[in-house]
């Protein structure tokens, strides 16, 4: 028995079940009540958009940062009282955004989807894709790495309350960033017919994402956000190949920053990467206008039920941060 | 795959570590080869071909330089034409030299630069209203190109100037240019430091394992608990010149300067901790730099092979080259011979640090970081002369404490200001930061809740402050000459599980990851 135990090799097994013995223990401890969840996410790390009323967007922007850095709600609720939400969440992939919006879809019924196309061309590699099944296979079986941060709550200070209370976004997902770094590139939409291939893993998960839309009766507009660093005329031609195909609309804003007044020397924060509120403000005016234009939308802001917008909307003005 | 990544730790170091352990001795370095390009290649994909590239250069350009040098030295002309052999051996060897010294600063230039240098023509084009742009192409830059270039650069350096033998392995050369542990963030080593560690093929031991497991368990403290808490502050700081002012930017630039050495000196443990599990000893990147009491003092404790690169082959080469000779020569009796006799330092200091701002990348920020550290190093040699004569006739001991401390405030005022300008977005960003330290100056703000809305709350700063308390308090250890993992093996096995436990958890349940907190990647891996 000694010699088993002095064994480098037993050490190092006993070493190990011994860590996740007490990794599982903690586990117990730090994994908050079922009300605090959602499908087995926890309610207050699934976004602002759960603190809205049910049922009471009519369009979602869905997409990485290239969505919420171009179209504001607030603005879109100001000039055509249209009900929307910015559900862009920085560096996502599709494969995230199709969770997400099955989540939301529990509890929205919209109208109309609006994919920003940015993230269909992220290009994640392998390790990266297997780094994060990784970690969401790990952490299944020890929740202490999804809960770690709940050591707060011992304090007395809660990080989740037991319904698991949810802020609300008084900007609707729209992220406000007024700093000016130009771009002076030039034209970066030159003519080609060659199309920018999709990675598998993002086609999959957007067709996973047209099928759910189809299925729920929801109309996708496909739009791409002026982005002198990222977006390219392969990638708008691979675009406009699928949106056809698929029957939907696509709309890209990058052959119309000229109409738009897209001025790259003012309306960047990082040299062409995203617009900055400047920009997203002759974004969302030009969108909401094409978007009145093209789909039956009601104005809301008589509507005494969305008598928050009006606050909201007050706020970001005297907060200084509408675009 | 990053280092600190569950990836990096869990899968692919314990996969090659068994595919290495049942490897014939002999076969292992194919096996740390195989491992290192899978590894490249997960980041750069076909990128790799520029290592291969680079590889096969510098391997045929040193067996050619050896070639060169045997020529000579086998062939006995006579007397006249020796002197011409020599001439001519030694232009063949500079142009093999210069040859492979240009590929890898072009590609460097091709890689880093090229939007730096399109960018600053436009701007160019613009003031002269000349109606025309360089176009961006976008390209992806290949892992640690910064790293290993001038890992091939000193290798070659080295053989042209005899310090070492060319390699007659091919094999050998790649791994010391590929070796995953170091090809992303170095430390930048010697061919002569590792080249018959990493053929060696050691067994991992237990010894080997467990310590080096010790190492990167710390790397791992400082990277996911303090580093990437810090950033949090840090980004929102930083990213937002309009909103923060006076002592904000104070603490955001001291938090900085936490983020960026448990960062990179985090990483740099679990590099040398992985290292040392194949029994490859690196050589150490970091000594404790915070304690130093000069900024020359800083440099030679901070990114230490960096600076040994530096110094080797561009302070050396410089000072000692024709041209500053000539320099000194022609100011001789001219000025003071003090200054005379640093003309060379100066000279070479300015070429070192220029170098220096510039390999951290394309931005002028960099380089004025760089031209910060030859201002402050240069006036600090000039005027050493004049400052112990001053000190002598008003009576200050230099060894006295509280001279020393004040040393150390200097210098740790001076190193956050360096790090104010390293971390802002351009050279404008950074003299507005500085600025407006000065503006709305409120102490108040540190405990009436203000600072407490910048992305961390109390707790946080609790489990920050803490983890620098750690810090400085294993570092104190380390400056006393103690070696902390020699100490820990020497306790009681109970005592020693249950530090590791505590060490894991803490790591587990205080780390700045998973939902809420961004991932943060590596910084030095971007340069």
């Amino acid at each position: 028995m000694k010699k088993i135990i002095n064994n480098s090799w037993s050490k190092s097994i006993m070493f190990i079940m011994g860590i996740l013995s007490i990794l599982l223990l903690f586990s117990s401890v730090f994994t908050p009540p079922e009300a605090a969840l959602h499908n087995g996410v926890e309610k207050q790390n699934l976004g602002a958009i759960f603190a809205e009323k049910k049922n009471s967007l009519e369009v979602l922007f869905l997409g990485d940062s290239e969505s919420y850095a171009g179209f504001s709600p607030l603005q879109l609720w100001e000039s055509h009282g249209i009900v929307s939400f910015n559900c862009g969440a920085s560096s996502s992939k599709v494969r995230e955004t199709y969770f997400n919006l099955r989540n939301v879809l529990e509890e929205q019924t919209p109208k109309v989807i609006v994919f920003e196309t940015n993230q269909i061309f992220s290009k994640e590699n392998l390790m990266t894709s297997l780094q994060r099944e990784l970690e969401g296979i790990v952490s299944k079986h020890l929740p202490i790495l999804n809960y770690h941060n709940h050591w707060k709550n011992f304090t007395g200070h809660k990080v989740v309350g037991k319904n698991g209370e949810i802020k609300a976004d008084y900007l609707k997902g729209w992220r406000f960033n007024d700093r000016v770094k130009p771009y002076s590139g030039g034209n970066y939409m030159r003519q080609t017919e060659d199309k920018e291939a999709i990675q598998r893993g993002e086609g999959y998960y957007l067709g996973l994402i047209v099928k759910l839309a189809k299925q729920k009766n929801i109309e996708i507009i496909f739009v791409s956000a002026p982005s002198a660093k990222n977006w390219t005329m392969r990638k708008h031609n691979r675009m406009e190949a699928f949106a056809a195909k698929e029957g939907y609309k696509y709309l890209d804003l990058n052959l119309s920053t000229e109409q738009l007044g897209i001025d790259w020397k003012t309306d960047t924060f990082d040299e062409g990467d995203h617009i900055n509120a400047s920009g997203a403000n002759k974004v969302t005016s030009y969108f909401g206008n094409w978007l009145k234009a093209n789909y039956t939308l009601a104005d809301y802001r008589e509507d005494l039920a969305f008598v928050q917008w009006n606050i909201d909307l007050e706020k970001c003005k005297k907060t200084n941060v509408c675009p | 795959m990053a280092y600190h990544t569950t990836i990096y730790l869990f899968v692919f170091l314990p996969i090659v570590m068994v595919i290495y352990q049942i490897t014939k001795k002999s076969r292992r370095l194919l096996v740390l080869l195989a491992s290192s390009y899978f590894f490249y290649f997960s980041f750069s994909q076909f990128l790799l071909f520029y290592l291969l590239f680079s590889t096969v250069i510098i391997y045929f350009g040193g067996l050619g330089l050896s070639r060169i040098n045997r020529k000579y030295l086998t062939s006995l002309p006579s007397h006249e034409d020796k002197k011409q052999l020599k001439q001519t051996t030694r232009r063949k060897k500079k142009c093999v030299l210069m040859g492979i010294i240009l590929f890898h600063v072009i590609g460097i230039i091709i890689y880093k630069y090229r939007l730096f240098l399109s960018d600053n023509i436009n701007t160019i084009f613009t003031q002269l209203t000349i109606n025309s742009s360089i176009s961006y192409v976008r390209m992806m830059i290949p892992l640690g190109i910064s790293f290993f270039s001038l890992q091939a650069i000193s290798y070659i350096v080295d053989i042209y100037f005899g310090k070492i033998e060319a390699e007659k392995r091919l094999s050998k050369v790649a791994l010391y240019l590929a070796f995953f542990p170091t090809v992303m963030e170095g430390p930048i080593t010697k061919y002569d430091e590792i080249s018959d560690q990493i053929t060696a093929g050691e067994n991992i031991s237990y010894k080997n394992l467990t310590n080096g497991a010790k190492r990167i368990i710390w790397g791992m403290f400082k990277k996911i608990v303090i580093a990437d808490r810090a950033y949090i502050f840090v980004a929102m700081i930083f990213g937002n010149l309009a909103t923060y002012t006076g002592v904000f930017i104070i603490v955001g630039t001291l938090l900085y300067t936490l983020q960026l050495y448990a960062e990179f000196s985090g990483s740099i443990d679990i590099v040398i901790g992985t290292a040392e599990i194949f029994g490859i000893k690196l050589p150490e990147n970091f000594k404790r730099p915070f304690f130093s009491r000069s900024v020359a003092e800083f440099w030679r404790r901070w990114h230490i092979s960096l600076g040994r690169w530096l110094k080797d082959y561009i302070f050396y080469p410089v000072s000692l080259s024709k041209t500053v000779k000539k320099i000194s020569k022609f100011f001789k009796g001219k000025i003071s011979k003090i200054l005379v006799r640093m003309i060379a330092s100066l000279v070479a200091l300015f070429f070192v640090w220029l170098a220096n701002g510039l390999w951290h990348g394309p931005r002028w920020s960099y380089i004025f970081y760089g031209m910060y550290y030859f201002a402050l190093i240069s006036a600090a040699l000039l005027f050493e002369p004049v400052i112990v004569k001053l000190l002598k006739k008003i009576g200050v001991r230099r060894d006295a404490p509280y001279w020393k401390a004040f040393q150390w405030l200097r210098t740790f005022i001076l190193v956050n200001i360096g790090m104010l300008i390293f971390r802002a977005d351009g050279l404008k960003a950074s003299y507005t930061l500085f600025i407006n330290i000065f503006t709305n100056f409120d102490l108040s703000v540190l405990w009436n809740g203000q600072i407490l809305q910048i992305g961390l709350d109390i707790y946080d700063f609790w489990v920050l402050g803490i983890g620098m308390v750690i810090l400085i308090f294993v570092s104190k250890l380390q400056e006393d000459g103690m070696k902390i993992r020699e100490k820990i093996n020497s306790w009681w096995w109970l005592y020693r599980v249950l530090f590791y436990y505590g060490a894991i958890l803490a790591i587990i349940i205080f780390g700045a990851y998973g939902s809420g907190y961004r991932i943060v990647e590596l910084i030095y891996a971007g340069f």
